[in-house]
């Protein structure tokens, strides 16, 4: 088994189930956030159940381009989909709250740096967690140029 | 040259002609990559060595013989022009299918120059082009460019000049030896099995294709398509899509402009304005005791807050999505995806480049239903649009005031275009031709092209916005002067209430949302009403009557759309229907569940 193939099933799994949780508690599920336990990630927020949606594909994207393997170049196309898919997801996380800091009000036109750094900080959503791990996918990319 | 002949840019959807008209004219046009970017054709000057001659974007046209409005205007123009040099651009990837039209073009005598485009893109698919054996082949020049990046612009440019007719028989005579087959003499006149063997005659003789292995791009591609992959991907990027445009839009209205206009401009101007409590005052101002600029109601506060607070930074955010998405050959992927829901209601997956169009403004998105075959298609989608789909502009209103809501209204008007088109599909005559869906490869979106498109974008919006929605406040407040606005809620109290189920006091809003439909919902806000009845009424404002520009736009593109009768009436008889029967059952799904 190659690294990446293991490396991907992996960050399958964990964003596979963090999409089956969001999805889960997106529905109306009685399942606890998981920030009550694990301080630096919450599955919560508006769109969730579209978001686990998103995530959950992504996991099984991430799963099935390891267990097809990912010496095959349409694994790797498939794995660099996924990768993608949460980049999208923890981007408009990360923007939504960094341009929903930067605004003061009518004397403070834009917040200080302490305001906006502590809007930047934990509880991250498991999308942003796993961005830099999907990272990894960039290397597909890299190997044979840009699409 | 001795005289100005007009240059034609001509060639299929898709193959960059308008990028290669902004290289050659040094003009700034709305490039994408899908087909049919192009619906009106655009006319600027080419710099020559000894003067300077007209060059005109046509439209992209797949052969002579017209099958849709676009195609017809690109046929036109060639017809219509005395002598014009054609440029025709082919996509060097695809050659085969642009080599059809050269023959064509050629065929019916005109004076051509091939321009072998994305040359780039060709090489690294493997497709080689011996460019001195075409251009003999062909007799006429063959120049290889590279639109987007200028390459081979100046050589094009310089090559005009030696723009010749060429015949077919001729072509054939110069085919070498061993690939004429039978085709002697046979391709004269309009048999394109014919000229499809001279294609392929002429592409063996001056076309080599090399294995190449897909790219990752190409991968993707494909997995874009596939609707088990696809359809979570089209999830992802329409999640995306919404987050940004939602984080954007309330960054800079929230974040600054409600600030800026609530707390400085409306105490200020409410403050030095002479005559408080005349009807210039009114008329400008508005309320006098507002706190806030929605609820001020005058020209130089509501109106001057939704046109640059809320309109503004809701189509910016839009739009740039759009020319992403656009640019980078995704949009074609997501029309390849639908396909199958559009064909339920007798369109095909392109419908949904004017439907997206049409969330940034209902005008262009009208306009680009040219592109579709038939007439029936097109007066389907223009009803569609212009009853259903809420503008940019509306959807930045609706998030700054009812954000809660703002999703399921959404979701609410989409399942009613879809019912409303199985419905009228079925009413309708006409035929709804099936199509082959041209997918564009994927491409890294260019900063220069994704600017000059959302620049040009917001200018055209911005001029044709801003006053329609100064003007409509101050129509509404001169009919709130004259006593119109309270004769027409106590005439139609009784069916708002009665049917609707929300106060007369919407009346204004209906009459604002002729003029402008972001500026109706503005003025609903004011409205003390239930959660159900502001969802309600804004239900009823999107379904309502179109804004006045859409109106005009269905005037204009319904000479041409089947007739201007039938488009309009339609489209009025269709929001009737749906006002009362997509708002009906919005009213009686509310009282079933005990919201209403």
């Amino acid at each position: 088994m190659r690294f990446d193939d293991a490396y991907f099933g992996l960050l399958g799994v964990a964003v596979g189930l963090a999409g089956l949780l969001a999805v889960a508690r997106g529905v109306g599920l009685a399942i606890p956030d998981p920030q009550s336990t694990l301080a630096v990630v919450s599955v919560s927020g508006t769109f969730l159940l579209w978001r686990g949606i998103v995530l959950l594909s992504a996991g099984v994207f991430y799963f099935q381009g390891a267990t097809e393997g990912l010496a095959n170049p349409a694994m790797q196309a498939r794995v660099f989909m996924a990768s993608v898919m949460v980049w999208i997801v923890a981007g408009a996380d990360l923007l939504g709250r960094l341009l929903g800091a930067v605004p003061g009000d009518s004397e403070v036109w834009v917040a200080g740096s302490g305001e906006v750094l502590a809007a930047m900080g934990p509880p991250y959503s498991p999308a942003v967690l796993a961005a830099p791990f999907a990272l990894a996918a960039l290397a597909y990319r890299s190997r044979e140029g840009s699409p | 040259m001795a005289q100005s002949p007009t240059v034609l840019l001509m060639g299929h959807p898709n193959v960059g002609k308008s990028a290669l008209f902004n290289r050659l004219a040094g003009a700034s046009i709305s490039e994408s990559n899908y087909a049919g970017t192009t619906v009106e054709y655009t006319e600027s000057q080419l710099a020559l060595d000894d003067g300077t001659v007209p060059v005109v974007d046509v439209p992209g046209t797949f052969s002579l013989e017209p099958t849709d409005r676009a195609e017809a205007v690109a046929v036109e123009f060639l017809e219509d022009a005395s002598d014009p040099i054609v440029v025709c651009v082919v996509d060097a990837t695809r050659i085969e299918r642009g080599l059809n039209l050269v023959l064509e073009l050629l065929d019916r005598g005109h004076r051509a120059v091939v321009a072998l485009n994305m040359w780039d893109e060709a090489r690294q698919q493997g497709v080689d082009v011996d460019v001195e054996a075409l251009s003999d082949l062909l007799g006429v020049p063959v120049v290889p460019t590279v639109a987007t990046e200028g390459v081979g612009v100046d050589d094009l440019r310089s090559t005009l000049d030696r723009a010749r007719p060429s015949s077919l028989s001729g072509i054939i005579d110069r085919l070498p030896p061993g690939v004429d087959g039978d085709l002697e003499g046979s391709v004269e006149g309009d048999d394109p099995a014919a000229r499809w063997e001279l294609v392929d005659a002429v592409v063996e003789s001056a076309v080599t294709y090399r294995e190449t292995a897909p790219s990752l791009a190409d991968h993707l591609g494909r997995l874009t398509v596939a609707p088990k992959t696809g359809l979570p991907f089209a999830v992802a990027v329409l999640y995306g899509m919404w987050a940004f445009f939602t984080a954007v839009a309330g960054f800079f209205t929230d974040g600054y402009f409600v600030p800026l206009f609530d707390d400085h401009w409306l105490p200020w101007i409410q403050s030095v304005f002479p005559g408080e409590g005349g009807w210039l005052y009114f008329l400008l101002v508005g309320d006098p005791a507002a706190t806030n600029s929605f609820e001020a109601f005058g020209v130089l506060t509501s109106g001057l807050f939704v046109a640059v607070g809320v309109v503004l930074p809701a189509i910016l955010a839009l739009y740039l999505v759009l020319a992403l998405l656009e640019d980078s050959g995704y949009m074609a992927r997501l029309a390849v995806l639908l396909d199958a829901a559009f064909h339920r209601i007798g369109l095909h997956g392109y419908a949904i480049v004017p439907m997206v169009l049409s969330f940034g403004c209902n005008v262009p998105g009208v306009a680009a239903t040219r592109t579709l075959e038939t007439d029936k298609q097109r007066f389907l989608t223009m009803t569609l649009l212009s009853v259903f789909i809420p503008c940019g502009a509306q959807l930045g209103v609706m998030l700054s005031l009812i954000p809660q809501y703002t999703g399921y209204i959404l979701l609410y008007l989409l399942a009613g275009f879809f019912v409303f088109g199985a419905i009228i599909n079925r009413l309708v005559p006409g035929s709804s031709p099936e199509v082959a869906v041209d997918i564009p490869p994927l491409r890294r979106p260019r900063p220069s092209n994704v600017s000059t498109k959302l620049s040009l974008r917001i200018r055209g919006f911005m001029t044709s916005a801003v006053p329609f929605v100064l003007a409509g406040v101050g129509v509404v407040n001169l009919l709130y002067l004259g006593g119109v606005v309270d004769w027409l809620a106590t005439v139609l109290g009784p069916v708002l209430s009665g049917w609707f189920g929300v106060p007369s006091e919407t009346v204004p809003a209906l009459i604002a949302g002729f003029m402008r439909k972001d500026l109706a919902i503005a003025q609903l806000s004011a409205i003390p009403m239930t959660p159900f009845q502001t969802v309600m009424s804004v239900v009823m404002v999107s379904i309502y009557f179109p804004c006045v520009a859409t109106f005009a736009m269905l005037i204009k593109e319904g000479r041409t759309g089947g007739g201007v009768l039938r488009v309009v009436g339609g489209a009025l008889a269709t929001l009737v229907a749906a006002l009362f029967l997509w708002g009906g059952l919005l009213r009686l799904g509310g009282t079933l569940l005990g919201v209403a």
